[in-house]
């Protein structure tokens, strides 16, 4: 919580010491306040988008406090508020008194182009992360677009002010902005460049893969010669580049850790055939290169001790991170009160079954297990349907006393998360982690 | 619709910093325009200058 608000601080000073510098260093006035305050949505904004880099570079220290999908959403925030600041700076500007032949005419200074094409470019930016499912562009496809367009705005900007801020001509400002440029391309070439370069000296080497389910795979990793994993709690996420050779596509995604921290010497990721690069992943071998990154998140029971009575609710392959859950407090013999309500197609399609039947048998944790299936055969004689308010409230009376952990498809979690609501859950007794960046 | 207590978190944050960073903004604008005076013509201004002359 400490290094949490300690890492918000740092970074919103980061923002306002420029704004704040525009005080201290007190320049003419010659126009509206208007302007003036347009001059200061430009050095806030510009601060915003250099920091934008260090906010998606996956550092440890940054994403720890607050999990992953938090930090890439307050990214995503940042995106915007950055934009709107950055979009009022020449409205504002024109409005103040600067004339609106700053924006209409085109013999204006080749700095003053170069701010409006940045700006432009920040406007596609903004829209393509926004809008990217709906465009239909694919992450791949998306995520080189960013990086193109991160690295023309990041110089956009820069050229742009440092030309046309009448205050950059102050020193405070010209060590400032060479600060927050530095820091920027320092966090990007790490993060795109010189980490991935590192890892992929070292990549691990796929140890098994095998079908748990129909179309689900069990992929199990070890780091090369006799290095030992990284350190991670149940319920996490790794970023995962597979080399493969064979034609196969090489890409990054993120999988969820399916194994256990107390299952000693590899790491599983248990994936699902359902994308344009997961329908390979049965095409995996044994001794197969992977790189791997992680862990990442903070869907974990591991981090809430205090979680003593339980309900997971799992759809699909969202029952990995739940399955590493619960291996782990079965092996450190953990004392909770766990039921698990986990919603399938068919019974075909139920991954992990047997060792789920083996937990529930157990005592530590005591699990509860039902499986949920929305298109079972006749013979089926458990609960039908989806996972909703009827199904959780018989299975689950006391639901409102319990953490509920939900891990699911959207259209699922959506509605749970509607049925936990009428149950009474409220906001603090949810634990979810969204996994589509 | 319920979300978790980490996205509740996150939303204050987000809209906080948001509505400090636009306060802040405004704020110094403001300031910035009692505190000036008298001081020699800017480059920005300059440019401004240079776009009306050109366009006159």
């Amino acid at each position: 919580m400490m290094r949490g608000t300690m890492i918000l601080a740092g970074y919103v000073g980061a923002i306002l010491l420029p704004v704040l510098g525009f005080l201290w260093i007190s320049g003419e006035s010659e126009h509206g306040v208007l302007f003036d305050i347009g001059r200061a949505a430009g050095i806030a904004g510009f601060a915003i988008l250099m920091m934008q880099a260090v906010l998606a570079g996956r550092f440890k220290a940054a994403e720890k406090p607050f999990g992953f999908d938090m930090v890439i959403r307050f990214h995503q925030a940042m995106g915007v508020l950055g934009l709107l600041l950055l979009l009022s700076h020449p409205l504002l500007l024109a409005l103040g008194g600067g004339g609106w032949d700053l924006l209409f005419s085109l013999q204006v200074p080749a700095e003053i182009w170069v701010g409006k094409a940045a700006l432009g470019l920040l406007v596609i930016q903004v829209g393509v992360s926004l809008f990217r499912e709906r465009l239909g562009l694919g992450f791949q496809k998306w995520r080189v677009t960013h990086d193109v367009l991160s690295i023309l705005l990041l110089g956009g900007v820069f050229l742009h002010s440092w030309a046309a801020g009448d205050d950059l001509e102050h020193p405070f400002y010209r060590v400032l902005w060479v600060l927050l440029l530095a820091v920027a391309v320092a966090a990007f070439v790490y993060h795109r460049l010189l980490r991935p370069a590192l890892l992929a000296r070292r990549p691990w080497k796929v140890t098994k893969v095998e079908e748990e389910a129909p179309g689900v795979w069990a992929v199990g990793m070890r780091p090369p010669g006799n290095g030992s994993i990284f350190r991670y709690a149940p319920g996490q996420f790794h970023f995962l580049t597979f080399r493969r050779g064979r034609g196969l596509p090489v890409e990054e995604h993120h999988f969820t850790i399916s194994s256990s921290p107390t299952e000693d010497g590899e790491v599983t990721s248990t994936i699902k055939e359902s994308g344009d690069f997961t329908a390979s992943i049965g095409e995996t071998r044994p001794d197969d290169e992977v790189v791997v990154q992680g862990p990442f998140g903070r869907f974990s029971s591991a981090f809430h001790p205090g979680d003593r009575k339980i309900l997971f609710i799992a759809g699909g392959i969202g029952i990995t991170p739940i399955r590493s859950m619960l291996r782990y407090m079965a092996d450190r013999q953990e004392d909770r009160d766990v039921v698990l309500l986990f919603g399938n197609l068919t019974e075909a399609d139920i991954a992990f079954r047997d060792e789920l039947e083996s937990l529930a048998r157990g005592t530590r944790p005591r699990l509860t297990l039902v499986h949920i299936l929305s298109d079972a055969g006749e013979e089926w004689s458990g609960p039908r349907g989806f996972v909703d308010r009827e199904v959780i409230e018989t299975h689950c009376p006391d639901v409102s006393e319990r953490t509920v952990y939900l891990c699911g498809p959207p259209p699922m979690a959506n509605m749970v998360r509607k049925a936990l609501e009428a149950l009474g859950v409220s906001s603090t007794g949810l634990r979810e982690e969204k996994f589509s960046f | 619709m319920l979300r978790s207590s980490r996205r509740q978190r996150l939303r204050a944050v987000i809209l906080g910093i948001g509505s400090l960073v636009i306060a802040i903004v405004v704020l110094a604008g403001l300031l910035r325009q009692r505190e000036s005076s008298r001081e020699p013509e800017s480059h920005q201004h300059a440019v401004f200058q240079t776009i009306h002359l050109e366009l006159t």
